[in-house]
Parts: structure tokens; C-alpha cells; sequence
């Protein structure tokens, strides 16, 4: 296994829960579904935009969120979906990375803001890193 | 959490008391029926006694009849702490900082407006983009963004985009002066650059309405309310802007907890110190968010004025009646022990009801609105009432069991209008995913919380997407 990813019901939001072998994996997992939940509509020639990322952040919980959110802000921005990440470094409060993606035409969901609600990385009896993120809609 | 776990005090207003866990600061105090309490997700619940843990709360926390659960306190919160030294908290103002609706007046009957309304709702939807990374084609510079965080709606009427009276008749005359936009990051104000005159996805929307039934005659007069009278109601925030100063400073505060000694059940309870540099810091940016949201509801107001008087003729006008915020934390005087005291007032998913004010009550897509009156009563809520119906089925239940195109038509059948470019959009805010809004308002007008004044049925709907 790599990662898995699945959308779990939420009355008001959307919940997401990841699966992967390593922390690595869980953070390319999270980026990748939280793409998925964009369902961004990306022309056919679109070109890749590549952007370097540093994060510091409070502990593991935190930079998958502070992560998650500095992608989400530059999606807004300048409407990228990035949905592919190359890590230089990971500790367990420190990312450097670099994300990949493609302007998109429209969105299929906008995200406010990616929550810390309930979030824990936890790995389980075989050992694989697993977490839950409720995204604000 | 059982109801036996709960100690009533009249029949819409019940305590969770302090006893009920060790760390509770002050009793927990939910407005509620029978009915609407069964509908009550005990995490919402849970979430409400988490928020009684807040440093500096005062008397109580309230939840009120619309409460679900969101991301530390829950939607429908109101805790109010000492001022100066109790806690602010970006995590009690959530992440659409001033999050509100404002209701504008026409001077038309829905019999003048019937024949136009087609045209109106179209022309509406073209002028106002409504998000999914759509923003308007023109892009404000930075300096622009900083003087509409600290100047707020006066800024904008004094480039000529309302009148004198939007101003009179906003929550904060639309411009809370402690707003210091050298405390909004880059990141927020680049996130807000095209998004001034927006409304954004979700349950945002802006609504051609007609004044259904008059409750309160008098009230109705000073508000200048009559029925069949057709009203817009615009319900929207602070977009990408907001979203992004909270999550800067939910970073910010999340790393003080150390310094102040702070220890909370929740993340997302994310708070520090009123008075300490890392509060007064956040106070003045999330006050800069809020002017902006103010801002674009006031711009939206100015385009959709432009549309209104291309459709009807230059001489026709739309006066606004209020604008209100339901996401936000304010210094405001409440009476404690028997003495007015300085508080620090934080409502996440909860209205401003101050006597006399006129207070707005959005429903669901295709379901009624309502605007009421403040009471003298609600100082015991910290004069805050209900914001809307909340959500009660999941969007991707809402999605199973309905189609956009269903909707649509069953919305038609009411003769009710809707304009969105997504179908999905439209059956994920389906009328069945929301509480009943009818039996919300109940329960705040029989606590005495608030005076029904008159109820709003929608002709057609301009919906986020």
C-alpha cells in the first residue's frame, strides 16, 4: 500500500480519511484528496506549475494542517490545484517540499479552510500512519 | 448526552450545569425545544460544554435553537469573557470572520415586480460571481484592500458606492475602528483581492423575497416593512480574506499556549489573552476581516442597485434596512451582577439582537426568512439570538437522496425561481437538509429573545455555489 484515501459523511462539512504506509505517503495522500474534493475542471493543455514550500509548524498534527492550508491559499489565489508532492524534508514539525499542479477552469467545491477538529495521526496494529480531516465548506 | 443530564429552567431554555465536568468554568445554557433538542448532535453538545472551559467566561455559555456542531465551540455559540484579561478566541469566531445578512427595501409589490423577475434574478446572477475560484475580472490593488479593511463601508460610500444611510444602518456603522490592516498577512489580503463584491459557495446566496405575513404591525411601520412588499436579502462574509486571517492566527495562537498557560479540550478552541500582544493583534485583524465583509456586502448592494434601476427604471431605489454580522467577536457593555461591564462577545453562528434592532434571520434555500425585533429580554443571552436553520443531513446524504434538477422543479412548483450554475450545488442545499426555521424562531420569540416582525418568502433565489 501506498495511500488510501476516502470521503466519510459529515452533516454540515467534509471529512477525510487517509491511509499510508508512511508519513511520507500520508502527506501526498491528504494533498491528493484534498484535491479530489475540489474536483477541479483543468483544461487539457493546462501546463504543470511547480512551487517550493517550507513549513514550520507545532508538531505532526499542525504541519499537515498548516500544509494543507498554505496549498489551499495558493489555489485561491492563483487557482492551481496541486495534487503531487516531491519532499525534500519531513520531521515531525518541519516541511520542505515541492508541489505540482495545473490552473484549473472551475471548481467543483470550494474549501474554506482545512480544521485541526479531532486531528491525530495515529498508526494502527500494521503499523500504517492513518488520520481523519474535517475540511470547512 | 442525556436530557436527564440537563436541568430546565423554562420550557425553551435549559442548563447543563458545572457539575456535569470538572473543568467547566460556568454552566452551559441551551435555547431549545423538545422537538428541535432530539435533533441535537451530542457533539454539538459537547462542543458547547468545551466552551465553558474558555479563561475569563462570564455567567454562561449559550447555545441557541439552531446549534450543530462545528470546530471547537458549535455553530450557534455565544460566550462572552472578561474584558480586558479573559481570553479572545479566532477559533469562536470561525472561518468566515462576519459571516452576515443584510436586507435592502424596495419600494415595489411582488404584483409590480412579477413581470421583471425573470430578467431581475438573471441580470443579478451575471453582475455577482459566486465563488468556486471565480472572483470578479478585476483585481484591486493591495493599498485598495488595506483602506477597505481599516475604512470598512464609509470608505466605500465615500467612493461613491452606497448612500449615507448604508452606513446608519449597518451593525458597527460597517467599520470597526480598531481594524489595523498591517496585522492582515499578505496571503489574506492577496486571497481578497478580486473577491469584494462576491458571494461565494455553500449556503451563501442573495434572495428576492416578498414580505409574506406581518406579525408585529408597528414594528413593521418603523422598519418600513409591508406586505407583498418584494425585499432582497444578501447572505455572505469575508470569502478567502477571512478564511485565511483566521487560519494565520488560529497558527499564531495555537503557539502561545505555553506562554499564557492555557489549557483547552479542543484545538479549535484556539484562544489567548484580550490584553495580551498576540490578542490585541488578532482583535485588530479579525475587526480589518470583518470590515471587509461589510465591504462586499456593500459592493454587492451597489451592483445589484445598478441592476435594479436598468430593470425598473432610474428612479426606483432599494434602501437598506440592516446589516448584520453572525460571525464575530466585539468589546460591547453588558449588565453583570447588576453593573454594566465591558465584555468581550463572541458569536460564532449567532445574530446581535440589541433592543429595537432589527434582526435577520436567513433560511434555507426555498424555505422563509425572517427579520425580528430586539428585546429588552435578551440581555440574558447577551442580546444574541438564532443566524439560520443549520444543517441536519449530510451534503453527501442530500446528494443520495436528491437531484438538482428535482429541486429545481419542486422549487418551481412554489413559484419560486433559482439561479445557480450547479445543479449539484442546488440539491446539496436541498430545504429537507436544514431544522425547520419556523420552529427556530419559535423558540426564540417564546423565550422572549426576540419579536417576530415579519416573515420572508423567496420569488428567486441567486445561490453560491
Amino acid at each position: 500500500m501506498v495511500f488510501q484515501y476516502q470521503i466519510l459523511p459529515h452533516p454540515a462539512d467534509v471529512k477525510l480519511q487517509i491511509t499510508a504506509s508512511t508519513k511520507e505517503e500520508l502527506f501526498q495522500g491528504a494533498l491528493k484528496g484534498m484535491a479530489s474534493i475540489i474536483q477541479p475542471q483543468i483544461p487539457p493543455k493546462a501546463p504543470l506549475v511547480k512551487e517550493n514550500i517550507e513549513i514550520q509548524s507545532l508538531d505532526l498534527n499542525a504541519l499537515l494542517v498548516d500544509f494543507l492550508n498554505e496549498v489551499l491559499a495558493k489555489t485561491d489565489i492563483t487557482q492551481v490545484v496541486f495534487n503531487k508532492l516531491k519532499i525534500r524534508k519531513l520531521t515531525d514539525n518541519y516541511l520542505q517540499a515541492e508541489i505540482e499542479g495545473q490552473k484549473s477552469d472551475y471548481f467543483d467545491q470550494e474549501i474554506k479552510a482545512v480544521t485541526h477538529h479531532g486531528l491525530e495521526i495515529k498508526q494502527n496494529k500494521n503499523g500504517h500512519y492513518q488520520v481523519t480531516i474535517l475540511f470547512d465548506i | 448526552m442525556q436530557k436527564e443530564n440537563l436541568i430546565k429552567i423554562n420550557d425553551y431554555l435549559w442548563e447543563i450545569p458545572q457539575s456535569f465536568r470538572k473543568d467547566m468554568k460556568v454552566p452551559a445554557r441551551i435555547y431549545t425545544s423538545q422537538r428541535l433538542f432530539q435533533e441535537t448532535e451530542d457533539e454539538a453538545l459537547i462542543q458547547l460544554v468545551n466552551t465553558t472551559t474558555l479563561p475569563g467566561i462570564v455567567k454562561y455559555a449559550i447555545a441557541m435553537p439552531d446549534i450543530h456542531s462545528g470546530y471547537g465551540p458549535p455553530i450557534g455559540g455565544v460566550g462572552a469573557m472578561k474584558y480586558p484579561e479573559g481570553i479572545i478566541s479566532p477559533g469562536f469566531v470561525g472561518y468566515d470572520e462576519n459571516c452576515g445578512v443584510r436586507l435592502l427595501k424596495s419600494e415595489y409589490t411582488e404584483e409590480d415586480i412579477k413581470p421583471h423577475l425573470e430578467k431581475l434574478a438573471t441580470r443579478i446572477q451575471q453582475e455577482i460571481p459566486s465563488g468556486l475560484g471565480r472572483g470578479r475580472a478585476i483585481n484591486l490593488s493591495l493599498e485598495q484592500i488595506n483602506k477597505i479593511l481599516e475604512g470598512g463601508v464609509p470608505y466605500l460610500v465615500e467612493q461613491g458606492y452606497g448612500e449615507k444611510e448604508d452606513i446608519e444602518n449597518c451593525e458597527e456603522k460597517g467599520e470597526i475602528e480598531m481594524a489595523d490592516a498591517s496585522c492582515v498577512s499578505d496571503y489574506a489580503k492577496n486571497r481578497g483581492r478580486d473577491q469584494v463584491g462576491t458571494l461565494g459557495s455553500g449556503n451563501h446566496f442573495c434572495q428576492l423575497d416578498k414580505v409574506e405575513e406581518i406579525f408585529d404591525k408597528e414594528i413593521a411601520k418603523i422598519f418600513g416593512l409591508f406586505k407583498n412588499q418584494v425585499v432582497i436579502m444578501i447572505h455572505t462574509g469575508s470569502r478567502g480574506l477571512g478564511h485565511q486571517n483566521c487560519v494565520d492566527y488560529l497558527k499564531i495562537v495555537m503557539g502561545s499556549y505555553q506562554k499564557y498557560k492555557i489549557q483547552i479540550p479542543d484545538r479549535e478552541l484556539a484562544c489567548v489573552p484580550f490584553n495580551s500582544p498576540e490578542g490585541q493583534k488578532f482583535f485588530k485583524a479579525m475587526s480589518a476581516a470583518c470590515n471587509f465583509a461589510w465591504a462586499n456586502r456593500q459592493m454587492i448592494t451597489h451592483y445589484i442597485r445598478q441592476v435594479w434601476k436598468n430593470v425598473l427604471g432610474k428612479d426606483s431605489n432599494l434602501k437598506l434596512l440592516y446589516d448584520v454580522a453572525h460571525n464575530i467577536a466585539k468589546i460591547e457593555e453588558h449588565e453583570v451582577d447588576g453593573q454594566k461591564t465591558k465584555l468581550i462577545v463572541h458569536r460564532k453562528g449567532a445574530t446581535r439582537a440589541f433592543p429595537g434592532q432589527p434582526v435577520l434571520i436567513p433560511g434555507s434555500m426555498g424555505t422563509a426568512s425572517y427579520v425580528l425585533g430586539g428585546t429588552e429580554k435578551a440581555k440574558e443571552s447577551f442580546y444574541s439570538v438564532c443566524h439560520g436553520s443549520g444543517r441536519v443531513m449530510s451534503r453527501h446524504e442530500a446528494l443520495r437522496k436528491f437531484t438538482g434538477a428535482e429541486v429545481v422543479k419542486n422549487l418551481k412548483k412554489k413559484g419560486i425561481i433559482i439561479k445557480s450554475f450547479s445543479l449539484k450545488g442546488i440539491a446539496e442545499e436541498v430545504p429537507e437538509a436544514y431544522k425547520n426555521i419556523n420552529e427556530i424562531v419559535e423558540v426564540v420569540e417564546k423565550a422572549g429573545l426576540a419579536k417576530k416582525v415579519a416573515q420572508l418568502r423567496p420569488l428567486a433565489v441567486i445561490k453560491g455555489e
